[in-house]
């Protein structure tokens, strides 16, 4: 009884003696993938015969700093495009995009890119008419092209 | 330890890397225009005096379609090969007509016969001959005699 007494005192005071931490880290991290969305893309760009503005418009939103480029499908030269026909016949238009927030001139087909910060919500506004004049010869019928807009980031 | 420690470095410059690679993303509107389908009929003579001899009076009217049209004309006093014109105050009295519309050379028939079919997109100019078949005689009733013609565009 006295033998079993001393040894779980001895085991009892050597216990603080050895006393020890262990640590460890775990690193957590969040990795937030660079993305850019379109939103709110018109449907389509419906030209009027008077040679009158049609205006359309699109949103992006970018988590990282972005350039945007819009061109056409039938780019002519400058700020200018085209529509054309089954026969091959075209028109002329007059294309402009600029950014709703400060109207910053996004480029067309060629030139550099509008750099933006990014971070944030943008709309843009497509405004494109016919500048070649319709007169009373000019064929019916459906002149078509479509507008390109691309964003890098 | 030391191989963990490389794919560690690997994994971390992989992960470097997707981050830095550019990305595009890009969208597309559909742009058109749609020219509706027009004629129009302009510079119509206001009136063709018929001599009283067998030549014509002549006159003309423009057609300007913006796609291709056909062309025909009737005359207001009969739906007939043989027009007349009639006079004002007594119906029974006519004058036989030869009235011939052309574009070019091209007739254009009058109350009867295929329409002629014209590609469009440039003005054409049609002219107008309307001249009696027998010279008015001596006893010819006196008085206007008259007749309308009317011209037809479909496209």
């Amino acid at each position: 009884m006295k033998k079993l007494f001393l040894a779980l005192t001895t085991l009892m005071l050597a216990a603080p003696v050895f006393a020890a931490t262990a640590t460890s880290s775990i690193p957590m991290s969040v990795e937030i993938a660079k993305q850019c969305t379109f939103s709110n893309v018109g449907s389509e760009i419906i030209l009027k015969e008077d040679g009158s503005d049609t205006t359309a418009g699109y949103t992006v939103t970018c988590n990282t700093p972005y350039s945007i480029f819009t061109d056409n499908a039938k780019w002519y030269q400058g700020w200018y495009s085209y529509i054309s026909n089954a026969q091959n016949e075209w028109l002329k238009t007059g294309v402009g995009t600029r950014a709703v927030r400060d109207n910053a001139l996004v480029t067309l087909h060629t030139g550099t890119p509008l750099a933006r910060p990014g971070y944030s919500v943008d709309d843009y506004e497509v405004r494109i008419h016919v500048s070649t004049p319709i007169t009373a010869t000019t064929r019916a019928g459906v002149y078509t092209d479509t507008y390109l807009v691309s964003v890098y980031y | 330890m030391k191989t963990l420690t490389k794919i560690a470095l690997i994994t971390v410059a992989a992960l470097s890397s997707a981050l830095t690679q550019a990305a595009t993303t890009s969208a597309s509107i559909p742009v058109s225009l749609t020219i509706t389908k027009k004629c129009t009929i302009s510079d119509v003579v206001t009136n063709i005096v018929i001599p009283n001899d067998t030549t014509s009076g002549t006159g003309s009217f423009k057609v300007t379609c913006n796609t291709p049209y056909s062309i025909s004309t009737s005359t207001s006093n009969t739906t007939n090969a043989t027009t007349f014109v009639k006079s004002t105050t007594n119906a029974s009295h006519t004058l036989n007509t030869n009235i011939t519309v052309d574009l070019n050379g091209a007739a254009v028939p009058v109350n009867v016969g295929t329409p002629l079919a014209k590609p469009g997109l440039v003005v054409d100019t049609y002219n107008v001959n309307a001249a009696l078949v027998a010279a008015v005689v001596a006893t010819t009733p006196a008085g206007t005699y008259n007749d309308t013609l009317n011209i037809s565009v479909d496209y």
